[in-house]
């Protein structure tokens, strides 16, 4: 019953979602016929991942300015070369919302608009989310902002810690306490584990476990964008996993499980820790209501704390149309007012650092903590990011896989290594 | 009059010529040109001759996974060409229930390939799939198997999968061979005191080799092309183990953007698996007159 009632609001919010935005096309070839300079409407692509997001956001912006903005969402793992191939053909939107990971790319290949002066106009400039700032700036030029934000943070099951006789108010702050916490846990028997990832989503361990290599003090990357995966910080790292998965404290289907799962133990109750990010709060609530869980930033070896800030930047591709009317809509996105009444009141996290503290928030510890977290946040920057961490058949999830369940750490991140330098030669 | 049909002629063949134009000559011409040249998907492309196919020569992960893609096609094509021939032998009697049979054998066929592939996920998911516990009510594992964990493991399942959605398909065109064969022939070795696998070795399956054929070749262009079940199944692990051909192909062109590189990947998988299908012909033509040489003697 409850099933069928929300199937029904879905439905219902479709069908007003099409009516709305067919009554803004609608409306949009009639009126604005008065000389003015602002265009009738604009174009804007996201991914499929944040069209909730945007066209709540799209919608706010219509119901108060002239000029309207039309967006479009593509499957996530069809956006780039949706871009890609709109890029040949001359027919870009004028705004993009991309994954942060493909900025550089972008970049790269000249797709975007340099958007550095008029970026330093803005008010808010200096409180803007450092990682994605850092990813979408090349040679001291800015070509993106922010748009949707989120970072990677480690969950933990206060219930369960309480229940294993630890201080469930206390979040294991290092590699050794992740792991004496995990078997803590996992000694309570029957199908509860102390730790959760999913063994075959590179995206997932990417942007879990990179984290605790920063916060070791290491690094992922080497300068020019290159991999660098033999090091001793990624190699603690997946020692980590793989006496995790040796002793036991992993469920089995880890293995196996190429992100479809990732939540489905930890909404159980039937995980202790497990690294995810913001994202993960609002469906964990819906999907389990009275689960108690914490929200901390992801430890390095012996201390030490890092987030992977993911999400999206939004700029305006090269050659398009109506720049200015695409920069109100960027700028409007990341006002004030936006932020806070649009973005936190869904309980998403906001893109600003001064705006952390919000009426929303501050009613939300774990979104508070979550979004803290940016502070800490990293984007790995390089042209091949993709092609390196992301790809299911790419050497970081290689490394991971032979790393974890075969044991072999060391010959895991030297194959990668190679394999990845070949990647990174052949797109130079 | 005869003029006019003359004329008209060409004009019935145009939408099909037209047709045959748009969707395969254009773009396989597209294909050859994108091939010799260096065609990122952003950025400029470059003519580089044929700087591909020499890159193609020394790309170890297209050897493994043509390698992997022959063994899967050698199995697939196998055991669902005599699991099909085998279902059309037992519901080829108009006894009561055989077309309730029939239709839910071939029923798989109708399913898309990316529906059977998410059916199957959740049949070998470890948690909450059926498959491990009847196994292990059957006394095989634990009831606790995790199917796609294993390099062997993760092929086996996909064959079974593939096995499953189109052995329908070879039944029923094993049926139509059947019907084909004329009722006399067994009627005739009946009253000559021929045996029921008498029969079956000396007449039926004689007489099929041309429909043995003809699934042979589909089966394996199919198989031969898969991609949709590793690709939502095993997402080509564990360790990039089950990586099929076109899968690297796709690999190159979407995750590399490499699509010049894509399109020499694609055309040399093409002539491959002419060569391929030209063989089997050849052998199934030459087997062919090769018995009938041994009727005439």
């Amino acid at each position: 019953m409850v099933v069928s009632r929300r199937v029904l609001a879905a439905c219902v919010a479709v069908l007003l979602c099409s009516v709305v935005a067919a009554g803004c096309g609608g409306s949009d070839s009639g009126s604005d016929g008065s000389g003015d300079s602002a265009p009738a409407q604009i174009t804007f692509w996201g991914r499929a991942a944040n069209e909730a997001i945007n066209r709540r956001l799209v919608e706010a912006y219509n119901a108060t300015h002239r000029t309207k903005v039309r967006f479009t969402a593509f499957p996530d793992d069809q956006f780039v070369t949706r871009v890609g191939t709109a890029a040949a053909s001359g027919d870009l939107p004028d705004v993009v919302a991309v994954d942060s990971v493909y900025m550089p790319q972008f970049i790269s290949q000249g797709l975007m608009q340099d958007v550095t002066e008029r970026a330093d106009a803005l008010p808010y400039r200096d409180t803007l989310s450092r990682g994605q700032v850092d990813v979408s700036t090349s040679d001291g030029r800015l070509y993106a902002l922010p748009r949707d934000v989120d970072a990677s943070t480690l969950f933990w099951n206060r219930d369960l810690f309480e229940r294993a006789g630890l201080d469930p108010a206390r979040p294991p702050t290092s590699f050794a306490e992740i792991k004496r916490d995990a078997e803590a846990i996992t000694a309570l028997g029957g199908d509860t584990k102390g730790f959760y990832f999913a063994g075959r989503c590179a995206g997932c361990n990417a942007y879990t476990l990179l984290p605790l290599v920063w916060a070791s003090g290491g690094e992922v990357l080497a300068d020019d964008g290159g991999p660098a995966f033999e090091t001793p910080q990624m190699t603690a790292a997946l020692e980590l996993y793989r006496d995790l998965w040796t002793d036991g404290d992993v469920a089995q289907s880890a293995r196996t499980d190429g992100g479809e799962n990732w939540l489905t133990g930890f909404a159980a109750g039937k995980v202790g820790i497990q690294m995810l990010g913001g994202f993960a709060i609002q469906q964990l609530r819906e999907q389990n209501p009275r689960l108690d869980f914490g929200v901390a930033r992801i430890p390095g070896q012996d201390g030490g704390e890092a987030a992977f800030s993911g999400g999206d930047v939004i700029g305006i591709p090269a050659g398009a149309e109506n720049a200015d009317a695409a920069w109100e809509f960027i700028s409007w996105t990341l006002s004030d007012e936006t932020q806070v009444d649009v973005v936190a009141r869904a309980g998403g996290l906001v893109a600003r650092t001064d705006l952390i503290d919000n009426r929303f928030s501050s009613r939300d510890p774990q979104v508070l903590a979550n979004n803290g977290a940016l502070e800490v946040g990293q984007v790995p920057k390089s042209i091949v990011y993709n092609q390196l961490f992301n790809d299911p058949n790419g050497p970081f999830l290689g490394a991971f896989t032979r790393a974890v369940f075969r044991g072999d750490v060391s010959g895991a991140l030297s194959g990668a290594q190679s394999r990845g330098s070949e990647i990174f030669e052949s797109a130079g | 009059m005869s003029v006019g049909r003359r004329q008209l002629g060409p004009l019935y063949v145009t939408p099909a010529a037209l047709l045959v134009l748009g969707l395969f000559v254009l773009p396989m011409v597209l294909t050859v040109w994108m091939s010799l040249n260096d065609w990122s998907l952003f950025g400029v492309r470059r003519f580089i001759g044929f700087d591909n196919y020499s890159d193609l020569a020394s790309d170890s992960q297209f050897a493994d996974a043509l390698r992997f893609t022959a063994l899967f096609t050698v199995l697939s094509t196998a055991i669902t060409t005599f699991a099909g021939l085998g279902l059309a032998l037992l519901v080829r009697s108009g006894r009561r229930g055989a077309g309730l049979l029939r239709a839910s054998y071939f029923l798989p066929v109708a399913i898309g390939l990316a529906t059977a592939s998410f059916l199957w996920i959740w049949m070998y998911n470890p948690q909450v799939g059926p498959l491990g516990p009847i196994l292990g009510f059957l006394g095989i594992g634990d009831g606790n198997i995790v199917f796609l964990g294993s390099t062997s493991g993760a092929l086996w399942s996909v064959v079974a999968t593939t096995v499953w959605k189109s052995v329908g398909f070879a039944m029923l065109v094993f049926l139509v061979g059947l019907q084909a064969i004329p009722r006399e022939l067994d009627e005739a070795a009946r009253v000559d005191g021929a045996s029921r696998r008498d029969l079956l070795r000396h007449i039926t399956l004689p007489l099929l080799r041309p429909t043995f054929g003809l699934v042979v070749v589909l089966l394996t262009t199919q198989n031969f092309l898969v991609f949709d079940q590793f690709f939502l199944m095993t997402r080509g692990g564990p360790e990039s183990s089950t990586v099929s051909a076109v899968y690297h192909v796709y690999n190159s062109a979407f995750v590399n953007f490499r699509l010049g590189y894509a399109a020499a990947l694609a055309l040399v998988l093409l002539v491959v698996l002419l060569i391929v299908n030209v063989v089997q012909m050849r052998w199934i033509r030459t087997d062919a007159t090769g018995a009938d040489a041994g009727k005439a003697a």
